[in-house]
């Protein structure tokens, strides 16, 4: 009991990287861009965000307590930021200057991991403060404790958590229901009919790729901040996490609400060589995911239902002057 | 929800007609200097110590052209890219998205480590690693294949069905490691020596050079002066006029695959063999998405694949020095290099294709809704 | 025809060249000045690295007079990366190559046989032992004794602070990386520590003793930040359904900050005996003392006597070099000590009489009145150690008579190459004797692996 309650515990943390990065690629993927960027992406954030965070902390005096809720702000601030930065890039060279979207992607991952890994390796290392805002922001409910194993488990998380639930579930409803979100599934799935119907597709494509990439960034924060509060090296494998991204959006059906489960399943999954410490056997467990995802895949296209299945047009640029 | 204004971009985009290749190569050129020039320009922000923008261009070309071992590592990574390329490009060709080189490679590495490691010594040298070579294309086609099945089948995305392989191939390897060498679980025995053709004639890596020149050949005349080649290009521009002709795409596609799988295998069979004797799940590193770029810049085409291939072995080994002149990583700085003349030459491709012109009207007011009672 | 001589041209320019020079190396004179060079898996954001780092700086900064020039490459992986990085070297004229981590040995003995006049010393490897290269060499410290001061370390804070009680089942906890001699020896010297620590100061006796538990979890990973976090976590609570199964002291074998940060951030926070680096800012609450090599007497040792044109010193004919623990003339650790230990200075955690004590007993280890393997404090069983019957034998008692090791690392053990690490007659293991690196990998009775 006391091991399925760590396993738990730490799924929950982990899992809020996972549901930012799917909730924001699934928005991208609405949209019809297939982002292979997203590793990029998710590491410019996770750079973003702690870069903001350190300025906050540098800037409060030696000895005054830092704000939990600045923490917080401010640190979603620059990482959205520097992440949608990176989602505007994508946009350019694919919207506007109409590059192939998986070369634009990829390109964008090579780049955005070498560039945040380096920016990240020359940052002031073991910075006191960036650690204490670090273990500041670890728990948002500070009595989960006196909830038992319950809360302990499922209690114990930090503010990222859980807003990292409510967004997807946020992220879900606009994208079912409203007209914003089916404008965007229109664009995504025909882009020449959206455009038909006076969509402004490219102007739907930009926003969505933007928010979109804004959101994964936040993942990458959630990862270096939370995960492992504040205390950072390079070789943290934030684009690990961005590749896995992929998965989930495929394996919850582009369904953001369904990447709740989908990443708890993967957190723990993760935390499993806790357990199993053979390293033949960890190696097999983490491949799990992958062989998953290819099943759905398979399993999708067989079927043929159109509730499985990628928007019609993911990963295809459009041009009106092509039709 | 209100209509948004159609607000103009002051620019527009015209599809240019008719380019002369020397103006598509200068332009390629020019960019591929101005992304040389933002390299320097980067490696002074990110490092404060000695002088860091000689010291990069310095470092680019030391690294590569100094001494001849230098020159014959920059000809075998350039190969390595080169093959790796070339093995996707017929894939883009008929717009089969196959981004599974790294995984193919990985595979076909694991297969013939474990064929030099594992086959009896009392076995002549020469037959285990004829063994390995077979067993490694084998291998890379089988991993292949696979994707290439489902999509011509039940037209699973193939995007994403190879990109997932190559993840399995980095796992599964680093399972072989922990499997075959319990007690030093992350590192791979040494293969023995004799089993390895690294040097030939006191020269390395040769075979990895012959294996990049003969096949870059061989592909060239096979895509442009065989049938098979005529009809991936067919292909490749309309599936209905394909199919019209009577082609059998899935057909087409598997056997396409094949050869993609087939070279991407033997790249990792080189590699294992010809090049480090040793297995690690580190050991594609990367290059075969970085092969998928080269290919896509190169237009499908070896002979352009070849000239980038040349651009990104360059700089990944001359970076890669370049790093330790100005003290910087050597793993992260060549990986933002890399990156960033990617990005950089992918931006101008865009000004080989289109023309930027200026707009003469700035905004075009929406309709008022009064109109449309 | 053009498109052709694009290929032909650099095939035949490098071949050319290849035959035409013999690359740019020449022997050594000894009295020229050198250019000295490391190899760095990672770089300075990483413990492990830094420790090297420092080193070397601090190494060639004493040399400086007989130094031309010294360059440090970082993020060079365990490929053949590293085999071209100190070919570089070696082309660059560099004398004097070194690398740090284990997986760039097997690629620093092919540089050291493609570059004959550089000398190489790659730092934890095992294959200089058996490899007969002239120019390869291997380093490493007798760390097992710093881990068995730090164990003590930690003992002694469990022993003033009330955290154990006689008699009673007590549990410590260890992550490590790898199930093999490097991590094994490391912390069954640390158990050994603590043990001795219990029994010295809190007077345990043998009956005690047996009820001192050490729970040992590998992640399969010499960084992985993550899961060594949650292996102490692990370790912290209890052992599936077993009451008072806690560990109340961890140490680790690890190069991240996981682990400081899992026993800081308990409800109930763990003492922790840390690797390479003092984590007494980041965990204030938890830090009680670090253990690790300090490699800039062997750097400054290879530097000066290269250039005097002298051997490596206590390097034997097996080219492997390992440093000792070392006090000097007042009984504290060396400036020139190889192994480091040190305890934190806050003084609630240790009064001036503890320090005091605790230098006692590295002097002991270092002089060799203590012996850190005993073969009289530790038993081994035959349960715990499957597939060593034909190489480990012990009494009737388990105490530990003899067991054969792979000393030149090809892979098998044989009793005529391979050595017998038991000093029998001096009840004792020589670890690091025959080789640097490393060769005790048995699990003695106390330790469990989870």
């Amino acid at each position: 009991m006391v091991t399925l309650t760590l396993l738990v515990k730490n799924a929950i943390r982990y899992m809020a990287v996972y549901i930012f990065g799917a909730t924001g690629d699934t928005i991208i993927e609405k949209g019809g861009h297939l982002n292979m960027g997203v590793p990029g992406i998710m590491f410019f954030g996770a750079y973003g965000g702690i870069l903001g965070t350190l300025l906050y902390v540098n800037g409060v005096p030696a000895d005054a307590p830092l704000n939990t809720a600045l923490i917080i702000i401010i640190s979603i601030i620059f990482a959205t930021l520097f992440a949608a930065i990176g989602g505007l890039i994508y946009c350019v060279l694919t919207v506007s200057l109409k590059c192939n979207q998986n070369i634009v992607g990829l390109s964008i991952t090579t780049f955005g991991i070498g560039l945040s890994r380096y920016l990240i390796s020359v940052l002031p290392t073991g910075n006191l403060r960036l650690v204490e805002a670090g273990r500041q922001i670890q728990n948002l409910f500070p009595g989960y404790m006196s909830a038992g194993t319950f809360g302990e488990m499922f209690l114990s998380g930090s503010f990222f958590t859980y807003f990292a639930i409510i967004l997807a579930v946020v992220v879900s409803v606009i994208l079912a229901k409203t007209k914003v979100g089916l404008n965007l599934r229109a664009v995504g799935e025909n882009p020449a009919s959206a455009d038909a119907a006076g969509i402004n597709v490219n102007a739907y494509r930009y926003l969505s790729t933007i928010i979109g990439s804004a959101i994964v960034g936040i993942g990458g924060l959630v990862f270096l901040l939370d995960c492992h509060s504040g205390s950072i090296d390079p070789t943290d494998a934030v684009d690990s996490y961005g590749w896995l991204t992929l998965s989930i959006v495929i394996l919850s059906a582009w369904h953001s609400w369904i990447s709740i489960l989908i990443s708890f399943a993967i957190g723990m999954l993760n935390v499993l060589p806790i357990i199993f410490t053979d390293p033949a056997v960890t190696n097999l467990i983490r491949t799990i995911p992958y062989v998953a995802t290819i099943v759905v895949l398979i399993v999708a296209s067989v079927l043929g239902s159109k509730k499985l299945q990628p928007p019609a047009g993911l990963g295809q640029n459009y041009f009106r002057e092509d039709r | 929800m209100p209509k948004m204004p159609k607000i103009n971009f002051p620019l527009y985009a015209v599809k240019r007609i008719g380019i002369s290749k020397r103006t598509t190569w200068l332009i390629r050129g020019g960019a591929v200097l101005v992304a040389l020039l933002l390299a320097g320009v980067m490696s002074t922000f990110l490092t404060t110590a000695g002088t860091p923008f000689i010291d990069f261009y310095k470092g680019l070309f030391v690294g590569t052209f100094n001494h001849s071992e230098d020159i014959i590592t920059l000809l075998c990574g350039i190969s390595i890219y080169l093959l790796l390329a070339i093995a996707v490009a017929p894939a883009f060709r008929m717009k089969f998205w196959n981004i599974g080189g790294e995984g193919q490679a990985m595979a076909g590495a694991i297969v013939t480590a474990i064929i030099l490691l594992k086959m009896p010594s009392t076995m002549p040298d020469t037959l285990v690693i004829i063994m390995a070579l077979i067993g490694g294309v084998l291998a890379g086609i089988i991993w292949a294949v696979i994707p290439a099945i489902f999509k011509v089948k039940c037209r699973t995305n193939e995007t994403l069905f190879t990109l997932m392989m190559n993840y399995i191939a980095t796992f599964l390897a680093a399972f072989v490691i922990a499997f075959v060498n319990t007690s030093h679980p992350e590192s791979f025995p040494e293969i023995d020596p004799n089993r390895t053709i690294i040097k030939i004639f006191g020269i390395k890596y040769i075979p990895i050079v012959i294996a990049a020149v003969v096949l870059t050949f061989l592909l060239y005349f096979y895509l442009k002066k065989t049938k098979h080649g005529y009809e991936l290009s067919v292909i490749g521009n309309s599936t209905n006029t394909a199919r019209y002709i009577g082609m059998k795409s899935s057909w087409i596609a598997i056997r396409t695959m094949i050869m993609s799988g087939a070279i991407s295998g033997l790249v990792g069979f080189l590699i294992v063999c010809a090049q480090t004797a040793t297995l690690s799940s580190g050991l594609i590193s990367g290059r075969g998405f970085t092969a998928v770029l080269i290919a896509w810049l190169g237009h499908f085409n070896p002979a352009e694949i070849a000239i980038y291939s040349c651009l990104v072995g360059f700089l990944d080994q001359g970076s890669t020095y370049a790093a330790s002149l100005i003290g910087a990583n050597s793993t992260y700085f060549s990986g933002v290099i890399i990156g960033l003349v990617m990005l950089v030459v992918v931006t101008a491709e865009f000004f080989i294709n289109y023309q930027v012109k200026v707009r003469d009207k700035k905004i075009i007011e929406p309709k008022k809704k009064k109109e449309a009672q | 025809m053009r498109k052709q001589l694009k290929f032909i041209a650099p095939l035949a320019l490098a071949a050319v060249m290849a035959t035409s020079c013999g690359g740019g190396n020449k022997p050594y004179t000894p009295g020229n000045k050198l250019k000295v060079g490391l190899i760095c898996l990672n770089g300075e954001n990483s413990t492990y690295d830094k420790n090297f780092i420092d080193a070397f700086n601090a190494a060639t900064k004493e040399c400086k007079n007989i130094i031309e020039t010294t360059n440090i490459k970082t993020g060079i992986p365990e490929s053949e990366k590293a085999t071209e990085a100190a070919g570089q070297f070696a082309r660059d004229g560099y004398n004097i190559v070194f690398s740090d981590s284990y997986g760039h040995d097997k690629h620093i003995k092919q540089a050291a046989i493609d570059n004959p006049y550089v000398l190489f010393s790659a730092a934890t490897g095992d294959m200089a032992y058996s490899s007969g290269i002239s120019n390869y060499h291997n380093a490493f410290a007798s760390i097992y004794q710093g881990r068995f001061v730090a164990g003590y370390i930690g003992g002694l804070y469990l022993v003033n602070k009330h955290k154990v009680t006689k008699g009673t089942d007590t549990y410590i906890g260890y992550v490590g990386a790898y199930p093999y001699a490097e991590v094994i020896s490391g912390y069954t010297a640390w158990y050994l520590g603590v043990r001795y620590a219990l029994q010295k100061k809190g007077e345990w006796q043998d009956q005690d003793l047996a009820k001192l538990h050490m729970r040992v979890t590998y992640t399969s990973s010499w960084h992985d930040h993550d899961l060594e976090k949650q292996s102490a976590q692990r370790l912290i609570t209890k052992k599936g359904d077993e009451e008072g199964t806690e560990c109340v002291l961890i140490s680790q074998h690890a190069d991240s900050m996981g682990v400081p940060e899992a026993c800081e951030q308990a409800a109930k926070p763990v003492p922790n005996i840390t690797y390479n680096m003092s984590t007494e800012d980041q965990c204030p609450k938890t830090y009680l003392g670090h253990s690790r090599i300090n490699w800039t007497p062997y750097y400054k040792q290879v530097i000066e006597n290269t250039f005097d044109g002298l051997p490596i010193q206590h390097e034997g004919e097996n080219r492997n070099w390992t440093g000792k623990m070392l006090v000097d003339a007042t009984g504290k650790v060396a400036k020139e000590s190889s192994v480091m230990v040190e305890s934190s200075t806050d003084p609630d955690k240790f009064s001036s009489t503890d320090i005091t004590d605790i230098e006692g007993v590295i002097k002991g280890v270092s002089e060799g009145s203590i012996e850190v393997f005993d073969t009289d404090n530790f038993k081994v069983s035959r349960e715990n150690n499957e597939g060593k019957d034909y190489t480990a034998t012990s009494d009737v008692s388990g105490t530990l008579e003899e067991y054969y090791v792979d000393i030149n690392a090809d892979g098998n053990i044989d009793k005529t190459k391979d050595k017998n690490i038991v000093d029998k007659e001096n009840d004792k293991v020589l670890e690091s004797y025959y080789r640097s690196a490393p060769s005790f990998d048995l699990i003695i009775d106390g330790i469990e692996i989870e």
